[in-house]
């Protein structure tokens, strides 16, 4: 009898999640982490939670963009809405699961932030691309925004392009760079050269991009493990099969459920398109961009000259964070100013936000501004280290 | 560090990075001649030489008289102005048509900008602006200004007329009053304003911004560059009488450089120009409004502040786009919000 060539077939198809023991030396391993029971706390999914919102995004995104043209963009989207069977939720969906991605990257990041968890081995690096991956998220919204060619979404690309010129970035560095930015976004400026390219941008280039990352972003997580999970409790790891992933699949489908019945509950109204005339009416830009802009306007020194140097400085002071957190405990009170300034950054981010979606249009006072930003400061930072006072004179009381 | 067989002896890994790097340079060289791929041909190349000759007509294709346009003449007591907007000079290019009654649009001087409280200063004895079609029978000024914002390129409808009698909700929020009632009163014919951010213009100074004169400051860089108009008929009633003056049809055939410095183009780099780069600069990347099959008047008659009020002539005398050596027209529609008219300028009818 001759020797088999070949293995066996396996037609056992559970025995896929078992785990692989032997494999051969210099085999890379990828692995799904088991945790404890302290893994399963809610706040330890915040990034699962948009990892749902990025699948659904995607798969929403795939269905809309069969229908979507970029010849004549508002009508596309009215026949989206109108004619397209179930179109109107999927496209409503699209959009409340964009907001609901943008809040849960905010509250994702802010958790790490507050916990500390951008410290260790490849963290620093997970915290890096997590960072990328917010700025990526911010922009792919914005271009989605903006394929409705909406009267509002037109003006965020002109107020964009014009940023881009007579900022720090078109002043400073040298005028092709800037020419071939524009050319990436806009191509020769034409109505369907433009659309094209945002749709590119959209559809292919920064969903990708945001894709890839994730994957090594969730692939560092899956080397490092939990921040604050004891790693060597024998016996008391659970399996990530079937736990794990039962956990990830039920609150996914929570997050997809609340989404679609909002989007049935509220469905989305096309505001004014571009180049439509209406006297006294007013849209106003989505939620995630008023901040933004807020933000940019009360710098002072004008939006592009003062607030553009203002967005990337903050940008570049949260992702150098972990190499800027010098404290040696971890914990929220035992890294005061740290958390102080997450908890600045919070309330700024929704004073902002209520302020810029309120009154987008009006340009603030310098004392107004300044006196916002100062009882900020203070009802920030005051009680982190009041908090962190009573904390150290209670554990000295109890010793 | 070197742990087990897998490790990689030291001399392969500086071999490793030597790679690394150079081929990081390579990169970042090639990216470097890959711009000139990416940038399109046409970006930044003029699509006509200079300012189309354009007829101004309605969205059925029927060309606008000065009498269509004077039924949507506005006084200072209006509360609401309908908006009428033409592209001008590219497609997509959205320009005002305001009319106003009983005022003189006259070319601003520095002197008439007011140093202190709001009335615009009436300059009654002055001959019209440049461009600016007055009908001294009805006395109606009819003037075109870009409806791009010179702050951040904000379009209608967030850069609007609001005639005397009707101040923007925005603009009541930065502390302008009903006129007649304090220092910062809405002008008795209104203010363009921009709801983004609250730049105001004033159509009765031929598009001045207004700096720091308004209830709050106009963040704006410019004023809003005036589209010239021209008439086929004279205004002057010893040459042709009211009513052939008024049923005569409307020519864009500029733009003003002399009030305001023009770039009314968002899309190239360093886009602020001034001077004979203007027009190049004007006209690039966009797309070319469609031409007219209207014959091309004989004579056009348009206002010159100075010397003789009234320039005349063959359109070849005036600066205009020239294919071949000959004035070719073009057509641009003229929209509105409602009425026979509505419609869009960007995607029209």
């Amino acid at each position: 009898m001759e020797k088999a060539e070949y293995e066996k077939n396996e037609y056992d198809l559970t025995k896929i999640m078992e785990e692989e023991k032997d494999l051969p030396e210099g085999t890379y391993k990828i692995g799904f982490r088991s945790v404890t029971t302290k893994g399963y706390r809610i706040d330890e999914w915040t990034g699962a939670w948009v990892a749902t919102a990025l699948i659904y995004q995607i798969v929403t995104g795939i269905i809309i963009f069969f229908y979507y043209s970029q010849v004549d963009p508002y009508r596309a989207t009215e026949y989206i809405i109108d004619d397209v069977p179930f179109g109107h939720i999927i496209l409503t969906s699209h959009l409340y699961m964009a907001y609901a991605m943008i809040g849960l990257v905010y509250f994702h990041m802010m958790r790490q932030w507050l916990v500390g968890s951008y410290r260790g081995k490849w963290r620093w690096l997970q915290w890096i691309l997590g960072v990328v991956l917010f700025l990526l998220t911010i922009l792919t919204a914005i271009l989605g925004y903006m394929l409705a060619n909406t009267a509002i979404a037109m003006a965020a690309l002109h107020i964009g392009l014009l940023f881009m010129q007579r900022s720090v970035l078109g002043r400073i560095l040298p005028g092709a760079f800037i020419n071939w930015l524009e050319g990436i976004l806009v191509g020769n400026y034409t109505t369907t050269a433009t659309f094209s390219h945002l749709l590119a941008l959209h559809v292919a280039v920064f969903s990708t991009l945001m894709l890839a990352i994730f994957a090594v972003h969730f692939m560092l997580f899956e080397r490092s493990g939990l921040a604050n999970d004891d790693k060597t409790e024998k016996g008391k790891m659970i399996p990530w099969y079937p736990t794990n992933l039962l956990y990830a699949v039920f609150s996914a489908i929570i997050i997809i459920g609340v989404i679609i019945i909002f989007a049935a509950a509220f469905p989305q109204k096309l505001t004014l398109g571009y180049g439509s005339l209406a006297y006294g009416t007013f849209p106003v830009p989505d939620w995630y961009i008023t901040p933004v802009y807020k933000l940019m306007d009360v710098a002072g020194y004008g939006l592009s000259t003062g607030g553009v140097p203002l967005i990337i400085g903050i940008l570049i002071f949260i992702l150098i964070i972990p190499f800027i957190d010098r404290y040696h405990k971890k914990g929220v009170l035992e890294r005061p100013w740290i958390t102080a300034f997450g908890v600045y950054l919070v309330l700024g981010l929704a004073v902002m936000t209520i302020w810029g979606y309120s009154q987008p249009g009006l340009t603030q006072t310098r004392l107004l501004t300044e006196y916002l930003w100062w009882s900020l400061t203070l009802i920030s930072f005051l009680p982190v280290y009041a908090m962190r006072f009573a904390k150290k004179d209670g554990d000295a009381n109890a010793n | 560090m070197n742990k087990g067989n897998n490790a990689v002896p030291e001399p392969e890994r500086r071999a490793f990075l030597k790679g690394a790097g150079l081929s990081v340079a390579a990169l970042l060289v090639g990216g470097l001649s890959f711009e000139r791929y990416v940038v399109p041909k046409d970006r930044g190349i003029p699509v006509m030489d200079n300012y189309p000759l354009a007829i101004l007509e309605d969205p059925q294709g029927n060309p606008i008289t000065v009498a269509d346009v004077e039924q949507y003449a506005v006084s200072s007591t209006a509360t609401s102005a309908n908006i009428l907007v033409f592209n001008y000079p590219l497609q997509d290019e959205p320009t005002f048509l305001i009319a106003i009654k009983g005022v003189k649009i006259t070319t601003p001087e520095d002197s008439i900008v007011p140093t202190s409280g709001f009335a615009p200063v009436s300059p009654s004895s002055k001959a019209p602006m440049t461009g600016v079609i007055y009908d001294p029978f009805n006395d109606i000024s009819i003037i075109a200004l870009s409806g791009i914002c010179q702050h951040l390129g904000c379009v209608p409808p967030f850069l609007d007329y609001h005639p005397g009698k009707s101040i923007p909700f925005e603009a009541q929020l930065v502390g302008y009053k009903t006129n007649g009632t304090g220092v910062f009163e809405w002008p008795t014919n209104g203010l363009i304003y921009c709801k983004c951010h609250g730049s105001q213009y004033n159509p009765v100074w031929g598009g001045s911004n207004l700096y720091n004169n308004g209830a709050a400051p106009s963040p704006a860089n410019h004023s809003l560059p005036q589209i010239m108009l021209a008439t086929n008929n004279s205004p002057d009633s010893s040459l042709d009488d009211p009513s052939t003056f008024t049923g005569s049809y409307i020519f864009a055939y500029g733009i003003n450089s002399k009030n305001a410095v023009i770039r009314t183009h968002l899309q190239y780099p360093g886009g602020q120009t001034y001077g004979p780069q203007v027009k190049k600069e004007n006209l690039t990347g966009g797309t070319a409004i469609p031409t007219s099959t209207q014959s091309i008047p004989s004579t056009i008659y348009t206002y010159k502040d100075t010397p003789s009020n009234i320039e005349t002539g063959a359109p070849s005398s005036f600066d205009v786009n020239q294919v071949n050596g000959s004035v070719v027209l073009y057509k641009t529609v003229v929209v509105s919000n409602s009425g026979p008219w509505k419609g869009n300028f960007h995607r029209l009818p």
